[in-house]
């Protein structure tokens, strides 16, 4: 795979490390960019010029990952977003739906992650 | 034995244990892909008790001190969910979780965010199997660890913060086989949640034609 860049957000230092963990197996070259709650993902893209792959949890503190995902898109129209949570009712993937971006379950696999990233 | 609440008929508490059921079956379905190996898991029992009686029956079951994650709830029932493991297995279960991510000797320090992850994932299934079948959304807060025994998770600040009237006890056990493992799961419910709880399921049981 080229080398491409993916935004983790999730307040889970070990789901982070996790994810990482396979991203990093799977596609070592990428450029891995983490950031443990909406406000931290839009400090921290905000010199990004292009995001790939974008990975978000959606109960986080402050804003929720559909929030934050909504910001993302505008900002990164071709990026490929994905929501990866716990939180797996319905209404909730109805939203996800809505929007336009993935909804992957937790808990993280290696499978799942590489699913996500092999469609960038 | 502490005394059991009517809060449900029959019909209405099979019915509930079947939501659960469901909810139960995912989240040890999602435990088994965390930790690479089998869960096995009881029929789901609930019974109402109070949150004294709570404590002693949990107390009983559990054997000693407890590693807790608890995440309070909104939406059609608000309360407090509570995951309790024996505290001398977490450990243990940390490490089948992370043994590809971290090194043994860095295990203690991921203790307490990887309970948190694992609390995360079993008490959201729970909790979006009811909201599914209610037809509404509930919202849920962070993740919240602590350790001690079984009155002591049960009485921490953000538990006792909540208006706890009744305790939904849901005595499941997931037991990860080659390690002997197995925890608990109770819903603790406000006050305003009772009416609530009863006035759901007979809308669920009516959307499934069957007479309440």
């Amino acid at each position: 795979m080229d080398n491409k860049t993916v935004l983790i957000v999730d307040d889970s230092r070990v789901s982070r490390m996790m994810i990482k963990a396979i991203v990093a197996d799977v596609c070592p070259e990428w450029n891995i960019i983490e950031a443990a709650n909406g406000d931290d993902a839009l400090a921290k893209s905000t010199d990004i010029q292009a995001i790939d792959v974008m990975i978000l949890d959606f109960n986080m503190p402050g804003m929720n990952g559909l929030t934050l995902a909504e910001i993302l898109k505008e900002k990164y129209p071709q990026a490929q977003l994905s929501l990866l949570t716990a939180n797996i009712q319905e209404s909730i993937q109805r939203k996800a739906d809505k929007l336009g971006i993935g909804f992957v379950k937790k808990p993280i696999t290696q499978e799942k992650i590489r699913g996500i990233l092999t469609y960038a | 034995m502490p005394e059991e609440l009517k809060i449900l008929n029959d019909l209405q508490l099979d019915a509930l244990a079947e939501v659960f059921n469901l909810g139960m079956g995912n989240a040890a379905a999602s435990l088994s892909e965390m930790v690479g190996e089998e869960v096995e898991l009881t029929v789901p029992e609930i019974c109402f008790v109070n949150k004294e009686d709570a404590i002693k029956l949990l107390s009983e079951q559990a054997s000693g001190d407890v590693s807790s994650v608890s995440q309070g709830f909104s939406g059609p029932l608000g309360g407090m969910a509570m995951l309790m493991f024996p505290i001398d297995k977490s450990l243990e279960i940390v490490r089948l979780l992370l043994e590809d991510t971290v090194s043994l000797d860095k295990l203690t320090e991921f203790e307490e965010e990887a309970l948190c992850e694992i609390g995360n994932i079993i008490l959201n299934s729970g909790l979006s199997s009811l909201a599914d079948v209610f037809g509404q959304e509930m919202q849920s807060t962070l993740p919240i660890f602590s350790q001690g025994s079984c009155d002591d998770v049960m009485n921490t600040k953000s538990v006792n913060e909540k208006r706890i009237d009744i305790v939904m006890f849901l005595r499941v056990e997931f037991s990860i086989e080659k390690h002997a493992t197995a925890g608990h799961v109770v819903y603790l419910l406000d006050v305003n949640s009772t009416k609530n709880l009863t006035k759901n399921i007979d809308c669920y049981l009516k959307k499934l034609s069957i007479a309440v």
